[in-house]
């Protein structure tokens, strides 16, 4: 399967970018691990591994470049276009949600976390009206309380 | 033989084990058939809920999930023309203009058998292919391994995308995750910065359920609010006749799908997709046009697709190598049980491979039973909105990391490697490649410094025994061949000799001209 044009995502030169940087410190901190002490030491085969990243970053810009049919844009375009076609409000708004879900498992338990968690993010997705959210919620977390805390014996948040 | 033979039965005769199967094969129809469900997301989690049970009930319950998961695909690539897996892309070509001509009754029980068809030559290929490859796979030295895992985690790469470099960046990616913690040699810290808690290193399952749950939850919610068609089921079981006419298409195809799963890396996708390109041109005279409701459109996919999984389990059983991510993921469940798939497992556990080989079969008599049953109720199932389907997925992949260690430290790092696994999905990397770079990255690095300690450091004797020994050279020669096929090389020599090719023809012409 080859590469064409429309396979490029909005300000894909800018994210393969970033990974460029973060490999290249993944590099550095491989070289901190144990030097080039010898060819067998703990940091040997990490220095390999992320120069083979670089690579890759470097390889897929010499790509990517040759598909000079879309126009380019400034740095700060790229951007705002990278942000905007992974952050919708909506995945933004999702992902706090899942943030605040991983924060109240800690506060308010298992149980009650999820049922908050499954109601606002039923109704926040336009999966069903308040009401059927609600007794949809209160079934899903006793139906995943029984299977798994009494069935598959696991212990829950 | 008998004794292979009660290893095989050991999933009919136990209830227990039994109903594990049929349970797995039941839930991974629907698992396969809800579109954002994924197989390879549902091993994943069950990995961790089932890691404190008996390793045959593990594995029977994957295994059903596996077969039912494949198959379920093309249930709602028939109905809703959405394929639920990727293996069943092919499968809505002519699947869904099939449904729109009111014929989804009878092209879902088609499918069914010819899946069931499919699935049981793919299990006659690993029953007599697993035990020669594994033989022969005894002779491999350490660094043969760890060039079978490089070769591995390349044609994962290179075959799972659209662009080799994004494939080898996401496979670097996993191994540089796999690595993070302390180093089993030495001790010593590896990406830790400092942090106690990753001193243990990342668990691959707590990587796993984030890459294939969250991340692909992120990524649904891009089409969150699409409603499905509702589609109009009568006759269900297909007339014999029918059968026994698709039955020479549905056996090729399995052959092709035995061949493209026994590849490391290549699954089920490829297979259905290259079967139905081989029906296309084979068929001179299909029922209907190709693309308009043929059923050798289907046959062809859905046989290949199913046979695919016994080709995937060759290579993961005999020298732990994944076929497929489905199968990468197993081979994470079966370390956690305390077996090393590789030639080993053959001679030291050789009733785990004839298990495997009869609980698949035993997946496939079910398959027949679940698929021509229920379809009707079946059929409002796989309408549930993805705004009700999103959510669950979550609380799911927050239960499945906390059961791992009781931690909720690695729920956050589930939480964080699903964003980031988000990010680089969208940007077309693929997640199986990090996923097989994690459960192999620390196997290679303990392969390459084992074998450069036995060289004593030295890299020209290390360079030296690849190439004296015959594996481990064509080994080397096939990784070699597999990175430059990527490179613009092999077009310019064609093109070199189509010129020259060309050249030869306009002279032989110019002489035959002058001849007359």
């Amino acid at each position: 399967m080859k590469k064409t044009p429309q396979d490029m995502q909005p300000a894909e030169t800018f994210v393969v970018l970033l990974m460029l940087v973060v490999s290249i410190g993944v590099l550095i901190v491989s070289a901190g691990i144990a030097g080039f002490s010898s060819l067998s030491s703990p940091g040997t085969f990490p220095i390999f591994v992320s120069v083979v990243l670089i690579f890759a970053c470097v390889m897929i810009l010499r790509e990517n470049a040759r598909y000079k049919a879309l126009p380019s844009y400034s740095r700060f375009e790229e951007i705002r276009m990278a942000l905007k076609n992974l952050f919708s409000p909506t995945t933004v708004f999702f992902i706090l949600l899942m943030a605040a879900y991983g924060y109240f498992l800690e506060v308010a338990g298992f149980l009650a976390a999820t049922l908050i968690f499954l109601w606002i993010a039923m109704i926040f997705l336009k999966g069903t009206t308040p009401l059927h959210a609600t007794w949809i919620s209160v079934l899903s977390v006793t139906v995943v309380y029984v299977v798994f805390r009494h069935i598959f014996l696991v212990l829950l948040p | 033989m008998s004794t292979y033979l009660s290893y095989f039965f050991v999933s009919w005769l136990n209830i227990k084990l039994l109903l594990l199967i049929a349970a797995g094969t039941f839930s991974g129809i629907y698992v396969g058939a809800i579109p954002g469900l994924s197989v390879t997301m549902a091993v994943s989690l069950l990995i961790s809920f089932t890691f404190s049970w008996e390793v045959n009930e593990a594995l029977a319950l994957m295994v059903g999930i596996y077969c039912g998961g494949v198959y379920g695909g093309s249930r709602s690539a028939i109905l809703l023309n959405i394929p639920g897996a990727p293996a069943a892309i092919a499968t809505a070509f002519d699947g869904f203009p099939l449904a729109k001509k009111g014929e989804a009754g009878v092209a879902i029980g088609l499918t069914t058998v010819i899946s069931v068809v499919g699935g049981l030559i793919g299990i006659v290929f690993l029953s007599i292919g697993g035990p020669l490859i594994s033989e022969f796979s005894l002779k491999f030295a350490p660094r043969d391994y760890m060039l079978m895992a490089v070769m591995g985690i390349l044609l994962v790469g290179c075959l799972s995308g659209k662009s080799i470099y994004k494939g080898i960046f996401a496979g670097s990616l996993g191994i540089i995750l796999g690595l993070i913690g302390m180093d089993p040699l030495t001790g010593q810290g590896r990406f830790t910065f400092g942090s106690v808690q990753l001193m243990g290193g990342i668990h691959y399952v707590v990587a796993m359920i984030g890459l294939f749950g969250v991340s692909e939850a992120l990524s649904q919610i891009r089409n969150a609010g699409v409603t499905p068609v509702q589609q109009k089921i009568d006759r269900i079981i297909p007339p014999w006749k029918w059968i026994i006419e698709h039955l020479p298409l549905a056996i090729k195809s399995s052959v092709i799908g035995v061949f493209i799963g026994s590849l490391p890396g290549t699954g089920g996708d490829i297979a259905a997709l290259l079967a139905y390109g081989y029906a296309k041109r084979s068929i001179k005279n299909p029922s209907v046009p190709f693309g308009e409701g043929a059923y050798e459109g289907l046959v062809a996919p859905e046989s290949a697709n199913n046979a695919a999984i016994g080709g995937a389990y060759i290579p993961m059983l005999t020298l732990g190598i994944p076929g497929d991510a489905v199968t990468a993921v197993m081979i994470g469940a079966l370390f956690i049980h305390g077996l090393k798939p590789g030639p080993m497992l053959m001679i030291e556990t050789p009733h785990l491979f004839w298990f495997i080989v009869g609980s698949l079969v035993l997946a496939n008599v079910f398959l027949l039973i679940f698929g021509l049953t229920g379809i009707r109720i079946f059929t409002r199932m796989i309408e549930l909105p993805k705004g009700i389907l999103i959510p669950m997925i979550i609380v799911l992949s927050v239960v499945g990391t906390y059961s791992i260690h009781n931690n909720l430290m690695e729920v956050w790092w589930m939480l964080g490697i699903g964003t980031l696994g988000y990010i680089l999905r969208t940007y077309g990397f693929q997640m199986g490649p990090i996923v097989l770079g994690m459960i192999l990255g620390p196997l290679l690095d303990m392969s390459y410094r084992r074998a450069m300690m036995t060289v004593r450091n030295q890299p020209l004797e290390f360079i030296w025994d690849l190439l004296r020994n015959p594996i481990s050279l064509i080994l080397s020669a096939a990784i070699l061949v597999m990175i430059l096929a990527q490179t613009p090389l092999p077009e310019r020599w064609a093109n070199y000799w189509n010129s020259k090719k060309h050249s030869k023809g306009m002279d032989d012409g110019a002489t035959n001209d002058d001849d007359l």
